[in-house]
């Protein structure tokens, strides 16, 4: 039966996989040419940030932009470092204080947003860096009222190890689904790493949720189910750091997939309604069931193991000290006829279609990367096991209402 | 005009999806011939040995010729093969898509090649007084008892003189094996025609018990 299952889940992925291929030959979304330059406010929310929170501003003043034409909102969430000293360095910026409520970065941007004087406000964070053009770039995105928010592909600035290097390749991956779910206007999301917001719209709406663990994700959800849309500007590149450390990357996964969990349920009245289009019949139902396959997996891939490590302490208890022998090794003509090549076809095609949408979105964000490599293996293997522990994680802290952390 | 697009990517995707899931059941169902070709031959090779067997025997009898050590020999190399068949084909079968049918032929042929080794063993065992021990194994397939036993015998086996018979006793081919021996329960092994185990066995057990035989 179990069998059954992951050869259905295999023929999903493999329909998924090719899904998204065929969203390459659509149309990409709609551009403007600036007639005029707006006004915006780049609002950059700042804890404790000493260490990146200069190259940020650096790379802002350094924007392809009119400098009448932009305002750059520093707001201080009570930082105990030298984060404060370094901002005032620079005279171009606004300095805000912020007294930290809330759960996240939230209640900072909402206090950027109500001293901003722009008609667009974008949000950049201490720990990022934009390009140029990334601006006047995500600017011509907003072709019409109907856009409320524009974001951008994101590369990773540091690669110094394999998590790292792991979250590169991710990055990479993300901006092209992302780019192919604003053809189709289903994208749903927005991030610190320079998203753009018509400001006006934000603040009729209520500006940033404060209580909400994913604050981006929720304002991007909250514009959708509001009627607007959400493109994706893939020529503006942006940077970021990412997490180093084990424990790091396992609190951010878990914070941004327990955020996820959160607003799926905040906005469920989306799904399966026709005024919502794509994005509440197609694209969340699908994000929703791939959830529910990866529990199911998990639950597999449990069950597999617990049976491999319980048939291991058997065989120990039946041989006692003789459980390694210098048995018989399989000939080769028995391990290729062992493949079972039912499940793993499939499979190898949905890995062969990654490789592929892995090219396209290293060649959409320009960036370098070695196809055939320890990191990709590492990536097919280990990551997907590494996402499938963060998801059940934030699963059972959602379920038994663990406090949210930051 | 991107819904309609998009119906058209879904169905072509689905389309493609299932060609491809198709190859994939193509593929292995080309597979699954050619593991059972290969169960074939490994058997038609074991069956080819015992006709040599035989036949050595008829005519060295007959002619009035010592057969005892060459004929040992002979069997001997007969039980590893067997063994070696057995696990792979219980590895194959769990990865059979449309061969099923087939399986149970081959594991039913598998079964009575035993019984005729088992056979020819006890006559030779009799006939020139060896001393090679020989184990009846009767299990039950995904049972946990019977799986412990099996790791229990893949150690004895591994011992020069221990030969092991091992059959699933639920096919109907093998009933009068399992009727004449009154199998009841798996896991229940039977050695050297004096003593019958029914239950889990231990690897102690078995060897003590070959240990006050010898």
């Amino acid at each position: 039966m179990i069998y059954y299952f992951l050869w259905g889940v295999s023929l999903i992925g493999l329909v998924l996989g090719l899904f998204w291929l065929n969203l390459l030959f659509f149309k990409e979304s709609k551009r403007i040419k600036l007639k005029e330059f707006p006004y915006v406010s780049i609002i950059v929310p700042v804890y404790n940030e000493e260490s990146t929170v200069g190259n940020t501003i650096k790379s802002l003043l350094n924007l392809n932009y009119p400098k009448n034409k932009i305002e750059i909102i520093v707001v201080n969430d009570e930082s105990k470092d030298k984060t404060v000293s370094i901002v005032q360095k620079f005279r171009q910026v606004r300095l805000v204080n912020n007294k930290h409520e809330g759960i996240g970065k939230a209640s900072a941007v909402n206090k950027g947003l109500s001293f901003a004087k722009g008609e667009f406000v974008a949000i950049v964070d201490a720990d990022s860096e934009v390009s140029k053009n990334s601006l006047r770039n995500v600017l011509e995105y907003f072709s019409s009222k109907k856009v409320g928010g524009v974001i951008t592909p994101i590369k990773v600035l540091e690669s110094k190890n394999l998590y790292n290097r792991l979250q590169k390749i991710e990055y990479t991956f993300t901006a092209v689904i992302r780019e192919l779910m604003s053809r189709i206007n289903t994208l749903y999301s927005s991030h610190g790493v320079l998203s753009v917001f018509r400001k006006d719209i934000v603040k009729n709406l209520g500006g940033f949720d404060e209580n909400n663990l994913t604050e981006d994700l929720e304002i991007a959800m909250r514009l959708k189910s509001n009627g607007y849309d959400i493109r994706m500007a893939s020529n503006a590149l942006t940077y970021t750091r990412v997490p180093s450390t084990f424990k790091e990357l396992w609190n951010q996964r878990v914070r941004w997939y327990r955020g996820f969990l959160q607003n799926l349920v905040k906005y469920k009245k989306v799904f399966f309604k026709k005024k919502y289009g794509l994005y509440g019949n197609f694209q969340l139902p699908l994000n929703l069931f791939s959830l529910i396959v990866l529990a199911l997996v998990f639950v597999f891939f449990s069950y597999e193991i617990m049976s491999k490590i319980y048939n291991w302490i058997i065989k120990i208890m039946v041989l006692k000290f003789e459980i390694f022998s210098f048995g018989e090794l399989p000939s080769i003509k028995n391990l290729l006829l062992s493949f079972d090549v039912k499940y793993f076809f499939p499979l190898i095609i949905v890995i062969f279609i990654n490789l592929y949408l892995f090219y396209r979105a290293s060649k959409l964000i320009k960036q370098k990367t070695r196809f055939f490599s320890l990191t990709i293996l590492a990536y097919f293997i280990v990551y997907p096991i590494l996402t499938m522990f963060h998801w059940v994680t934030a699963l059972f802290q959602e379920m038994f209402n663990t406090r949210k952390k930051w | 005009m991107v819904k309609k697009d998009l119906r058209k990517a879904f169905f072509a995707s689905v389309t493609i999806g299932i060609l491809i899931f198709s190859l994939g059941l193509f593929a292995g169902y080309g597979l699954d011939l050619l593991r059972v070709k290969d169960v074939s031959i490994s058997i038609s090779e074991v069956e080819l040995q015992t006709l040599d067997y035989i036949t050595s025997q008829e005519f060295l009898e007959t002619f009035g010729r010592d057969y005892c050590d060459s004929l040992n020999l002979k069997l001997s190399k007969v039980t590893p093969e067997l063994n070696n068949i057995g696990k792979i084909l219980t590895n194959y079968e769990e990865k059979n898509i449309f061969s099923g049918d087939e399986y149970k032929l081959l594991k039913s042929k598998y079964f009575l090649l035993e019984i005729r080794a088992y056979t020819l063993f006890t006559k030779l065992n009799k006939e020139c007084n060896l001393d090679q021990n020989l184990i009846l194994y009767f299990y039950d397939q995904h049972h946990e008892e019977s799986l412990r036993q099996g790791y229990a015998l893949d150690k004895v086996v591994e011992s020069s003189n221990i030969h092991v018979f091992s059959f699933d006793r639920n096919f109907e081919i093998i009933k009068f094996l399992v009727d004449s021996y009154e199998i009841k329960r798996a896991p229940t092994i039977v050695i050297n025609e004096k003593k019958k185990f029914e239950g889990f066995t231990s690897l102690g057990e078995i060897r003590d018990y070959l240990e006050s035989e010898s």
